[in-house]
């Protein structure tokens, strides 16, 4: 990426198997909601009877007073009483998706993305000037559109594209172990370099032809 | 003859009860009808008077005032969404690092949650249970009600789940149950 301006650098072979599955629109769901699901805890709490502080004693007699039978001000009918049925404490909705469905996930998106002209591959990250408006108008002569996730294979990103990307934040930076099926959803445009992609389809081939019984 | 007048008059009422026309003037039955704020257009009816006495309220409070700087109750004031802020354009990050990293991590490992539900999922019972396995000692120094309230309520949780549960056997050969 050292001109404004793209130029062809040349022609690789992508995998099938990664970049050419047919979509699966229920695969792609379960994905996005078990990265939901997964890390979420849910605070709420209502105090039940034995959680409240306040009298056990019976309030009034049994008899004689006019009023409804009562043993104790805690009870679920009374104002200010317990809830018998409501949320019990934290508690989280935990749960994998195996390991054959995400990478599975990640192979459609992929494809999806490819299909729909929204995969771009690029040398490397570098960019001549640090400053942001050079990386909008990269983007904007590309036309890669609003938003755009650039995939390294290490973690380790060039200083000047570290510097002009965090000015936005639409357009983020991943290694590819930190790819996922929502990020890849959420951004427009996905833009990996050579060496991200072969990693990419080496890690993905290797989980989708491994003979573990524990996958 | 007070007794006949007395009826006479009596019966006029009960004559005028049952036939319920507007009419009726006796002190007896005074019908009142609702104000309604806008009639219904016909051929739509409104109910009969009777005796319920609504009064609707034509004041409603009035319009707000004006140049007083105290807070007017009203909706929350809008605020944007940052989809691209700081956590959310990286949503979900690393959730795929056991299958697409080099190292043994599994974004169980990753997860931020209280430590007795990271990766943990149970009914209310086994949380608990959890709960004062690992942090129990705590909880009792610091705060004994909550501890004595949480073994209480896992004794009435273990009750309530595993007893008094199962279908009772009918329709067995002899009448002894055999479980």
């Amino acid at each position: 990426m050292d001109t404004i301006s793209s130029e062809k650098l040349g022609i690789i072979d992508l995998h099938p198997d990664v970049f050419g599955t047919p979509p699966r629109m229920d695969i792609l769901h379960e994905n996005v909601v078990w990265q939901h699901k997964y890390r979420y805890i849910n605070y709420e709490k209502e105090l039940s009877k034995g959680d409240l502080d306040k009298r056990r004693r019976k309030p009034f007699p049994q008899k004689g007073m006019g009023k409804k039978r009562a043993g104790s001000t805690k009870a679920c009918n009374w104002k200010y009483g317990g809830s018998a049925h409501g949320p019990r404490g934290p508690y989280s909705t935990y749960y994998m998706l195996s390991k054959e469905k995400r990478e599975l996930g990640l192979r459609i998106a992929l494809s999806v993305k490819y299909a729909q002209d929204d995969l771009h591959i690029v040398d490397s990250l570098e960019i001549p000037s640090e400053d942001p408006e050079y990386l909008q108008e990269l983007i904007d002569t590309r036309y890669w559109g609003f938003s755009v996730l650039f995939v390294d294979d290490t973690d380790i990103m060039p200083v000047n594209m570290s510097l002009a990307a965090s000015e936005f934040g639409q357009y983020n930076l991943l290694p590819v172990y930190g790819l996922n099926v929502y990020s890849i959803l959420k951004h427009q445009t996905l833009v990996m370099t050579l060496a991200a992609v072969e990693k990419l389809e080496q890690k993905l081939l290797e989980q989708m032809h491994k003979a573990d019984v524990r996958k | 003859m007070s007794w006949l007048t007395k009826g006479i008059t009596y019966a006029r009422q009960l004559f005028a009860r049952s036939s319920s026309c507007s009419q009726c003037i006796s002190m007896r039955c005074r019908s009142v009808g609702p104000e309604y704020k806008f009639p219904a257009p016909s051929p739509y009816k409104t109910p009969g008077p009777n005796r319920h006495g609504y009064k609707q309220n034509w004041f409603d409070g009035g319009s707000l005032p004006r140049g007083i700087p105290t807070k007017v109750h009203a909706l929350k004031p809008y605020r944007v969404r940052k989809t691209w802020g700081a956590t959310k354009a990286l949503y979900g990050r690393n959730d795929n690092i056991d299958i697409l990293g080099d190292t043994d991590l599994t974004p169980r490992d990753l997860l931020r949650a209280p430590a007795w539900l990271k990766g943990f999922n149970g009914n209310e019972m086994q949380r608990l249970i959890r709960l004062m396995g690992m942090e129990g000692h705590k909880i009792r120094q610091l705060y004994p009600t909550y501890y004595n309230q949480n073994w209480r309520r896992i004794k009435y949780l273990y009750k309530k789940y595993n007893q008094h549960r199962g279908k009772p056997i009918t329709n067995v050969i002899g009448t002894q149950k055999v479980y």
